[in-house]
């Protein structure tokens, strides 16, 4: 697969042959298989089923898969540092300054015990800002702001299990924009709240893409979302990335996996008797894109 | 078929209370599927639970088959009524295998014809004999979701009520499913509440629905207006505009609607 267009220059994040693996009782399962591809400041969809690999290829780019998993890539090349070759203390500096990640549910992703905007002013402090308290505090209530939170001074204030999900993961960005990253990881940031909530997160990110030349990576499930909101679309199965479209011309999609998961979502707009359902062909798991 | 009329469901008391549901009422004719919709917290599973006999605190009038409903149900009345939960997870019991779960319905009620019934319900959601002695573990989020509309149809029941059956699915399970549910109902007339999130799946579903929010039905409309695109609540407007899809626009006039008073 040759990595597609990008809005400028040279790529923010290229990833070259990624493979990551789990040892288990009956031998080796490969999550991800051989999966390249680039990323400019950009928003990049990364879509597929449960099972497909979305989520173990956006962890093992932050150098998150969790042990026994072996990672193995020719090179994930971010801004010129190779995040698979780099010692510890430059991806220290690396990840959560310049890389972070909004995983689905904020419930488990917050602290329980501390304010959330403590949580928020330590992260400001922790990723390389020389920042008082008092500085970091002000900085944590912009950023509440930002993110459209109505009452920052009250929610500044409040524990995880006083906010709504959707004030939650609201939070969560927050924390994770804070440091000002360059590229920004989403796995399913908003599956678990309604769909208006849904959409008002959704443009937090759009915006801190457009006016800020973030890069992002948006892991889901949901294709008509993807396509409505992303630039671009890796469609990965089993482990592989089968096809790469742009966005908006997702519905044009060439692959029989693709148009089989677009045909079999009910739609509102056309009644049906029946959903297609999907036809799986062995051949899908050997050639990839 | 169904009537609820007036329904409210409070939990708590004195300064806690919480008005969960606030004076719902709508008809489901005979072999009809009814939509409910709505964000989370609106409601909406609570008519289902009440209307199911899964929540005893509720007042107004529920009848099922011209029959008015009371706090307690007995057993003819699960007979005729079936829920199938959203999550295939766990709604199973994880150390009972297909057979002993399909099985303890029957024993139950009573009926005849155990293992014919067994392998019929399991032939009819598509699984076929080789799954009855496996447990949920060993079956992926389909296969359990199939069992749990299995467990339900075992009774022959009359009525489906279904909590968000498919929203634990990936897409293309949820449209084996929704088939199996659409054929289901065909074949045996059934009627269908479905409890759902999302506009799509109730759309291709219901030929009608209800909006709720904060306890209230917003608005009862066909799922034709809804293709339409005309809603007659600005709530169902926003809540449709959400559902098709990222408009960075649409967002900017987004509204609160807070519960009225």
């Amino acid at each position: 697969m040759s990595a597609a267009a990008h809005t400028n220059g040279t790529p923010l994040l290229s990833v070259e042959d990624l493979t990551v693996q789990f040892p288990t009782r009956t031998g080796l399962v490969e999550a991800v298989r051989g999966v390249s591809f680039s990323l400019g400041r950009e928003k990049l969809g990364i879509v597929g089923e449960s099972g497909s690999g979305k989520s173990v290829t956006g962890r093992a780019i932050l150098g998150l898969t969790p042990p026994p998993g072996q990672v193995r890539a020719r090179k994930i090349d971010f801004d010129g540092v190779d995040l698979t070759r780099a010692d510890k203390a430059s991806l220290r500096a690396i990840r959560g300054a310049r890389i972070s990640m909004v995983m689905q549910d904020p419930k488990f992703s917050l602290n329980p015990v501390m304010r959330v905007g403590d949580q928020i002013a330590e992260a400001y402090r922790a990723h390389g800002r020389e920042a008082g308290t008092r500085e970091a505090k002000t900085r944590a209530m912009e950023m509440l702001e930002a993110v459209r939170i109505r009452d920052p001074e009250r929610v500044y204030a409040a524990y995880p299990h006083e906010v709504s999900g959707g004030m939650g993961q609201r939070i969560m960005i927050a924390m994770m924009l804070i440091p000002g990253p360059d590229l920004l990881i989403a796995d399913e940031p908003t599956s678990a709240l309604d769909v208006t909530v849904q959409m008002q997160v959704l443009a937090i990110l759009d915006d801190m893409v457009s006016e800020r030349g973030m890069g992002l990576i948006f892991i889901s499930h949901d294709l008509n979302l993807v396509a409505s909101f992303c630039d671009r679309v890796l469609i990965m199965y089993g482990g592989r990335i089968l096809e790469v479209c742009e966005a908006k011309r997702l519905h044009e999609a060439r692959h029989p996996y693709t148009r089989g998961l677009l045909n079999c979502l009910p739609s509102i707009d056309r009644p049906a008797a029946q959903l297609p359902t999907l036809k799986r062909d062995p051949a899908w798991l050997e050639l990839g894109a | 078929m169904i009537e609820v009329e007036s329904l409210d469901v409070v939990f708590g008391r004195g300064r806690n209370a919480v008005h969960a549901v606030r004076d719902v009422s709508f008809h489901v004719a005979e072999g009809e599927s009814f939509g409910l919709v709505g964000e989370s917290g609106s409601g909406k599973s609570t008519v289902l639970r009440a209307l199911s006999g899964l929540n005893a605190n509720w007042t107004g009038t529920l009848r099922i088959a011209d029959q008015k409903l009371g706090r307690r149900r007995g057993t003819a009345f699960f007979k005729r009524v079936q829920m199938v939960f959203q999550d295939p997870y766990g709604s199973l019991h994880p150390r009972h295998t297909v057979d002993r779960i399909l099985a303890e319905p029957v024993s139950i009620h009573r009926l005849d014809n155990g293992e014919a019934r067994i392998l019929r319900a399991l032939d009819e959601v598509g699984l076929g004999p080789k799954f009855r002695f496996r447990y949920p573990h060993q079956l992926s989020g389909g296969q359990r979701q199939r069992v749990a509309i299995a467990r339900a149809l075992i009774l022959e029941p009359k009525v489906l009520l279904l909590d968000e059956p498919t929203s634990a699915l990936d897409v293309s399970i949820q449209a084996e499913v929704l088939n199996l549910l659409q054929r289901i109902k065909r074949e045996r007339g059934l009627t269908y509440i479905l409890v759902s999130h999302n506009l799509a799946v109730v759309a291709h579903m219901c030929a009608r629905l209800a909006v709720m929010n904060h306890g209230e039905v917003v608005e009862e409309l066909t799922a034709e207006a809804l293709r339409a695109h005309a809603p007659k609540q600005a709530y169902t407007r926003q809540l449709l505009t959400a559902s098709l899809g990222y408009d960075r626009a649409a967002v900017d006039r987004f509204e609160d609607f807070a519960a009225s008073a």
